[in-house]
């Protein structure tokens, strides 16, 4: 065969161990690897000779072979996973996540406070348990990071953003207190990073990406104030980062990545231009993103990750085709990814837990019909009950 | 308190690791959880720079909450020169590259001329080398190339106003090696004044780096999202998407796609440069006297024999799909060619009547692609056993099938 001939295939390293390793692992030949609570991971690669005895592949952890020998991106989800929703153990873990402040974890977060505090409560809210968290500290921590400019900061001190500014108006509309920083100069923010282009900045220093698009929309129109943009150009722009396979990257001719297209598909949801999209050729690449353990990829090729659970899950809700997902698996999935000591969501069954997977595996089980969750609105991620609150109405396929 | 001191001893252990080695190249932490010896936890060799894991928390506390302080100007908060600052924002982005506004600080310090900008790139370039897919570190990049870019226009011409064809005039390509990726690891330029004499050299130089930067990031993280679209970035704000550097980088990505056969984000930078070479197609024959449509038909010899030799990587099958409607664009183009032909008729009665026989004839073409094309997958793939390998074929079959109808 030829194969002998050519160099060995890089294969991308993933980040977890299989918690069950299938019989085709080449038993036992894996170098200690630990990625279980609070160790350090370390990724080695290492040699085996598949099944077929064809040349040696160089290999990394975390591969599920299948008969052949071909390592299939994925991982296996053992018998013993959890199989129920852990609600209050979530709960009590998102609660007790902000008490931990001298953690060196919290201090080298704070770059992204905001987001983090809305990954939070929301969760907390789709939970049905809003009122354990300190809303007036939160709401005079936003009143604090609001800056002269109008945009908000990730935390005190930190510069203003557009993805921190929508963070912060959406944990406003949560607790239905905007009125709580300058509204108006909140939308002379958001207006003055728009280009001629329809693009956006994510702040002054003028990166543009098709995420500051879904940012600036999503908060304008969360405040009632889409007027103040041009919302042509906008839908223009989002518009050129489409691809020949349906979806969208973050500029014009950019890969197709699963959280660029839930930014785009929810751009195009709140301004009313869904027809632009072909959503049999998106839905078609979204759908393909399940692996056979039932979990989500973002991108070809990658390992599933809950977060996937929301972008992709939502975009398909969006365009009207979430009816294509194997459900059953893809919860089985997410449920696995629970930490039932700890409480909170990993991304992916074993790892260590986070307030960002937490938020997204509970709202994937949100979009899947679990009823013990609020029903979660597809394009902000926020409960829909808060969305109708709010005055807001989107026509979705 | 006993911390504090011991935060800014290690902070000027840093500095006096850079200072001794101005080139190091890659950092990491090395797994010395506790504090066994009495000596600097900062080990440094053939230019990399190792720090104890204890002692990484300890760094980052101090020079974190002393730049936050002096940013939110806080009563008790220190008086920070330049140096300080560039020196506690080092070591901030070190430990956390995605701190935005520690990244802003250095911002504002080359906007001050404080701080070197092509000092500035050397510095992101290790930041890389620990944290290849930290989305800050490759924004607050663009940010610096912009602004190399804009500072090399203006002072090339005289003005400050940038053109298309300023940039083409600029971006010389009979001073350039087609190959951008080649090894440029001296880094005796970075002395250079950013007016230096040899400024268009300094460019391609700055440029070539760029792009051994991003070859770096893609080969530490696997399907490199943002390494990728950075090379992407480079390719138009800096080349304009000049013709010339799209070709050598096709050239030099071939071989890298080859040995990374489930990099999608490697082979979608193809697709990226092939579009764009599709819209200097008549450039590309003028030139180069090369069609574009040999290009489609290489590439996708480029991916059968991918597939023929490894099974089971759905990377090169997406590719695939891309290459096949690629081909199919340049048949329904050929068609619109002949329909535009056929218009100023009059004299020859003939004419349309022969060129809708043409264009009849290469809708059938395509019709016979898609075939041929079905059939070429089939009898590859579709009688193998690797049932894996048959469930991709036959995925694509009904995606081409689907999309690529006429």
């Amino acid at each position: 065969m030829k194969e002998s001939s050519v160099l060995p295939p890089r294969i991308e390293p993933a980040y977890s161990f299989p918690l069950n390793c299938s019989t085709n692992l080449a038993k036992g030949k894996f170098p200690p690897v630990c990625n279980r609570r609070g160790k350090m991971h370390v990724c080695n690669p290492c040699y085996l000779v598949s099944e077929d005895h064809a040349s040696p592949v160089l290999l990394w952890d975390a591969y599920v072979f299948n008969s052949k020998g071909t390592p299939i991106k994925d991982v296996v989800i053992p018998d013993s996973a959890q199989k129920s929703l852990l609600l209050q153990k979530h709960c009590d873990y998102i609660a007790s996540y902000g008490s931990k402040k001298d953690d060196y974890e919290y201090c080298i977060t704070e770059y992204l406070r905001m987001s983090g505090m809305y990954w939070g409560l929301t969760v907390m809210d789709l939970m049905g348990q809003l009122n354990r968290m300190d809303k007036d500290q939160v709401l005079q921590f936003i009143q604090q990071c609001q800056h002269e400019c109008g945009g908000i900061s990730a935390s005190i001190g930190h510069d203003p953003h557009l993805l921190y500014t929508l963070s912060a108006i959406q944990i406003l509309t949560l607790y239905d207190a905007v009125d709580m920083v300058n509204v108006e100069k909140v939308v002379e923010y958001v207006r003055s990073l728009q280009q001629d282009d329809g693009s956006f900045y994510g702040d002054k220093w003028g990166e543009v990406d098709t995420r500051f698009s879904f940012c600036a929309v999503a908060c304008l129109s969360l405040l009632g104030r889409l007027d103040a943009i041009d919302v042509d150009t906008t839908v223009e722009f989002v518009v050129t980062c489409m691809n020949f396979d349906g979806g969208f990257g973050c500029r014009p001719g950019s890969e197709s990545h699963a959280g660029q297209i839930y930014c785009c598909v929810g751009t195009l949801a709140i301004t009313g231009n869904l027809h632009h999209i072909n959503a049999d050729l998106l839905g078609w690449w979204l759908c393909e993103r399940q692996l056979p353990s039932g979990g989500l990829n973002g991108r070809p090729e990658k390992m599933p990750d809950v977060c996937y659970s929301w972008w992709v899950l939502a975009s398909l809700k969006i365009i009207g085709k979430i009816h294509w997902i194997d459900k059953e698996k893809l919860e089985k999935f997410i449920l696995a990814c629970q930490d039932e000591e700890t409480g909170g969501v990993s991304d992916r069954p074993g790892n260590i837990v986070d307030p960002f997977h937490t938020l997204f595996g509970v709202c994937g089980l949100s979009l899947l019909g679990n009823e013990t969750i609020k029903p979660v609105n597809p394009v902000y991620c926020m409960p829909e009950d808060v969305i109708q609150r709010a005055g807001i109405r989107l026509e979705l396929l | 308190m006993a911390t504090d001191s011991r935060g800014s001893r290690l902070l000027s252990d840093l500095n006096s690791a850079f200072r001794r080695d101005p080139d190091i190249d890659e950092y990491d932490f090395l797994p010395v959880l506790e504090p066994k010896h009495n000596r600097s936890p900062l080990l440094l060799q053939e230019h990399k720079l190792g720090l104890e894991m204890w002692s990484v928390r300890i760094l980052y506390d101090h020079a974190y909450n002393t730049l936050m302080a002096w940013r939110q100007k806080e009563a008790h908060a220190k008086f920070l020169d330049p140096f300080d600052l560039i020196s506690l924002s080092r070591a901030v982005v070190l430990v956390n590259a995605d701190c935005l506004t520690a990244w802003n600080i250095r911002k504002e310090l080359v906007e001050s001329s404080d701080l070197n900008l092509l000092d500035d790139l050397k510095f992101g370039a290790l930041v890389l080398s620990r944290h290849p897919k930290s989305p800050e570190t490759f924004c607050h990049r663009k940010w610096l190339l912009r602004r190399y870019v804009e500072c090399c226009l203006s002072s090339s011409n005289g003005s400050t106003t940038s053109t298309g064809s300023l940039y083409n005039d600029f971006v010389n390509m009979d001073a350039i090696d087609f190959d951008l990726e080649a090894e440029a690891n001296n880094f005796l330029l970075m002395e250079n004044n950013l007016h230096g004499m040899n400024q268009q050299t300094d460019f391609h130089e700055v440029m070539r780096r760029e792009m051994n930067v991003c070859r770096k990031a893609g080969e530490n993280y696997p399907c490199n999202y943002n390494a990728w679209s950075h090379r992407s970035w480079v390719i138009q704000n800096c080349y304009n998407c000049t013709i010339q550097v799209l070709i050598g980088e096709l050239h030099v990505t071939e071989a890298w796609v080859r040995q990374h056969i489930s990099d999608h984000s490697g082979f979608h930078y193809r697709q990226y440069l092939l579009t764009n070479i599709h819209k200097q197609a008549d450039i590309l024959k003028e030139q180069f006297s090369l069609n574009y449509k040999n290009l489609i038909h290489k590439e996708m010899q480029i991916v059968v024999d991918l597939l023929k030799s490894f099974s089971g990587h759905e990377a090169i099958w997406y590719h695939r799909r891309y290459v096949f409607q690629a081909l199919c664009k340049v048949c329904d183009s050929e068609a619109v060619a002949v329909e535009i032909i056929s218009l100023p008729d009059g004299y020859d009665q003939d004419l349309p009547i022969k060129t809708s026989q043409k264009k009849t004839k290469l809708e059938n073409e395509r019709q016979v692609l898609l075939l041929k094309e079905v059939d070429s997958v089939s009898r590859n793939h579709m009688s193998k056993k690797d049932t894996f390998q048959k469930g991709l074929a036959q995925k694509y079959l009904d995606w081409v099938q689907k999309s690529c109808r006429s």
